[in-house]
């Protein structure tokens, strides 16, 4: 067969369509599917948050970027977001050493390693509800686990109330942690697996001890994991709804009242749908901003492997010649 | 500088027997491989020599001192891996120096250090560059550096060279022979090449299976093999063998079998008696073609195949019925001058020099010449 032929066949068998136009194509559907799902609900929450809607008179008035500044500059959203900072610091702290800590573990060679791996992944499995309702459970004052265990060893008072006001966000946080760290340590897991074990035995005969293994040998090769749990991690726990409103909605008070649960109430307690769609941008640019982030380190990364890629090939070429 | 002592080490994983009683002792200063297949123990005994595995039964010194429980770093060797394993992240600088940061040397001796070692390997220019930034030799010789700067009594090696591109290994291993001869240290190297190991050693120890099968110099191992193992491990392409019988003929001992019947020299006959399973063995380069040496024997074969590599003209050799009928037929391969003129299919006769050849028993233990 010649090259002719072959390319004739390969013509006819993608419905002889060229290469441009066949990945046109691919790229269309995908593109009109993103249409539909996101970027028209999109509009539509965009159109909406320049709107004062009032359902009891049925009128829905022009006011420009109004709302957009009631939600940065009103109290209660910046409480909120606030609190979502909060929730989304902490949960990132844990489960980055929670992560890191279940990998290095689950790295090691031991008796049962797989079924453990697995076992693992199951708080990721489970829905953020029934994480809620587990550790809300656990957490009950009367008849909860952590009271029914902590308070005969004396470390907490008698029907000690855990989702107090102060504290109610850490525990959330927490809960959390528990149930998206797996995902990390799945991260982790690949980063290091991927490490030559030549480079550890490299490191012993070079006289360093396990800090310095870790630090000079472990933590470069997981640091694009580390900054993948990092995003991941941050934008899920911004926009994490279920497991604070099965847990708490909100209470005590207010105190657990995040930007997703406000923005909930704005939209459908109080009907506020322009306030809501505005509130909603706050997050989606807090969001965004994380994600740029993220994709400048990567491109500088790539920048970086593209040079040294130049280098090496000169240098090959050097060599040979 | 320092000697390497072994005493009957072992070592097995689970069920598995990797290093089995191996026995070596190592002059302080000089150079031996470990030779031998993926899978015959080498690596699992140079790792042993390390520390980074620890032998089931046995001994290791290292300068007269028993360090089977002496962790690596505290053991004063270095190591060059397969892998090369430089560390990624880090400059050439940072990776030829880490060894010297570990120990915190000081800061003017580390530099001095770095560029006397970057100096012996011409990397001098090299020393801001990244792992990824360097040719595969650059990188051998950066991870040569690392081990050169922290001046151990032992350098052991482990397939160095495996990753390299043919021509470049050729030059790194005059390299690593140089390198060498200029620090006069002990150098313990692993490989699967033969070539490597004959260029190279001052000893070679062939090994499989877990045992170590001979121990000499390079050029005692390729003459008097031990056994049918390192006479075909070594030479290439590898040495000839025949199997058949030993037999009473009119002029003395004869073997026969593999579609062929030649008289032995007479010193066989004082190594082995007639009716004895035996194999014979003779290397490509010893094989003469023609009917001429008075001290040989001729057999006659047919071509089966010719391969001309420019210096030299292989021929593939077809003894017996070459329709396959005859169970003994099989190909036995010759050195012959490029310029000779064959066609495949035409019988020649070849001769086998008495001098040149060998006879293992069927143990595979070389039987003659003694």
């Amino acid at each position: 067969m010649t090259a002719l032929q072959r390319v004739a066949l390969w013509r006819s068998r993608s419905g002889g369509l060229t290469d441009p136009q066949f990945a046109l194509a691919i790229v269309i559907g995908v593109l009109l599917f993103h249409v539909i799902i996101i970027i028209v609900p999109l509009a539509y929450s965009f159109w909406l948050s320049l709107h004062e809607t009032n359902v009891i008179l049925r009128s829905r008035e022009y006011v420009g970027f109004d709302l957009w500044g009631e939600a940065l500059f009103e109290e209660e959203t910046q409480s909120a977001t606030l609190k979502s900072l909060y929730f989304a610091a902490v949960s990132v702290v844990l489960s980055l050493v929670l992560s890191l800590g279940m990998a290095l573990v689950l790295n090691q060679e031991f008796p049962g390693r797989g079924i453990l791996r697995a076992l693992i992944l199951l708080p990721w499995a489970v829905s953020e509800v029934v994480t809620a309702t587990m550790w809300t459970v656990m957490l009950e004052p009367s008849w909860g686990f952590f009271n029914g265990a902590l308070q005969p060893l004396g470390i907490v008072g008698e029907g000690h109330v855990w989702l107090n006001k102060d504290w109610a966000l850490f525990w959330l946080a927490v809960a959390f942690t528990w149930h998206i760290a797996p995902l990390g340590t799945f991260f982790f897991l690949a980063a290091l697996q991927t490490i030559p074990q030549d480079l550890y035995n490299a490191a012993r005969i070079d006289r360093a001890g396990v800090i310095s293994r870790f630090y000079h040998v472990t933590l470069p090769h997981i640091r694009y994991a580390v900054l993948i749990v990092l995003v991941v991690v941050t934008v899920e726990a911004f926009r994490q709804f279920d497991l604070v409103f099965a847990m708490t909605s909100g209470g005590p008070g207010t105190t657990t009242q995040i930007l997703p649960l406000l923005i909930f109430r704005y939209n459908f307690q109080f009907s506020q749908y322009g306030l809501a769609s505005a509130s909603s941008f706050i997050l989606i640019i807090i969001a965004t901003i994380l994600a740029v982030a993220y994709f400048v380190l990567m491109t500088r990364r790539t920048k970086q492997t593209r040079v040294a890629a130049a280098q090496r090939r000169a240098a090959i070429a050097a060599e040979s010649s | 500088m320092a000697t390497v002592t072994l005493e009957s080490i072992t070592k097995t994983f689970g069920e598995t027997l990797a290093v089995d009683d191996v026995s070596l002792h190592i002059e302080d200063g000089e150079f031996v491989v470990l030779l031998g297949p993926s899978g015959c123990g080498k690596t699992t005994t140079l790792n042993m020599i390390a520390g980074l595995e620890r032998p089931t039964a046995g001994h290791i010194s290292i300068g007269g001192e028993r360090v089977e429980h002496v962790p690596p770093d505290k053991r004063d060797i270095a190591m060059v891996f397969q892998s090369i394993a430089l560390y990624p992240h880090m400059t050439v600088y940072q990776n030829i120096s880490f060894p010297l940061r570990m120990a915190r040397t000081p800061k003017a001796e580390i530099d001095q250090r770095v560029r006397a070692a970057a100096d012996l390997l011409r990397i001098g220019e090299l020393l801001d560059r990244r792992p990824h930034q360097l040719s595969g030799g650059q990188r051998q010789r950066v991870a040569l550096g690392r081990s050169v700067v922290r001046d151990p009594a032992v350098f052991l090696f482990d397939e160095p060279l495996s990753s390299l591109d043919a021509k470049l290994r050729v030059d790194m291993r005059v390299e690593v022979k140089k390198l060498h001869e200029r620090l006069g240290a002990t150098f313990v190297y692993v490989t699967h090449d033969q070539v490597e190991a004959m260029t190279m050693a001052d000893r070679v120890a062939v090994m499989d299976e877990g045992n170590m099968l001979q121990l000499g110099a390079p050029d005692d191992i390729y003459t008097r093999p031990a056994n049918l193992m390192v006479a075909g491990f070594l030479g290439n392409p590898g040495m000839n063998f025949l199997s058949g019988r030993l037999a009473n003929g009119g002029s003395g001992l004869r073997f026969e079998g593999s579609g062929v019947a030649l008289d032995l020299p007479a010193a066989a006959a004082s190594a082995a008696g007639s009716g004895r399973a035996v194999t014979l063995g003779i290397r490509p380069e010893s094989v003469e073609v023609g009917d001429g040496a008075a001290d040989g024997a001729t057999v006659h074969g047919s071509i089966f195949a010719t391969e001309p590599v420019g210096s030299d003209l292989f021929l593939d050799v077809l003894f017996g019925d070459d329709a396959g009928t005859s169970d003994g037929a099989r190909l036995f391969k010759v050195r012959a001058r490029p310029d000779l003129k064959v066609r495949t299919g035409e019988r020649i006769p070849l001769c086998l020099p008495h001098a040149n050849l060998y006879l293992f028993d069927d143990a595979g233990h070389r039987i003659h010449p003694e």
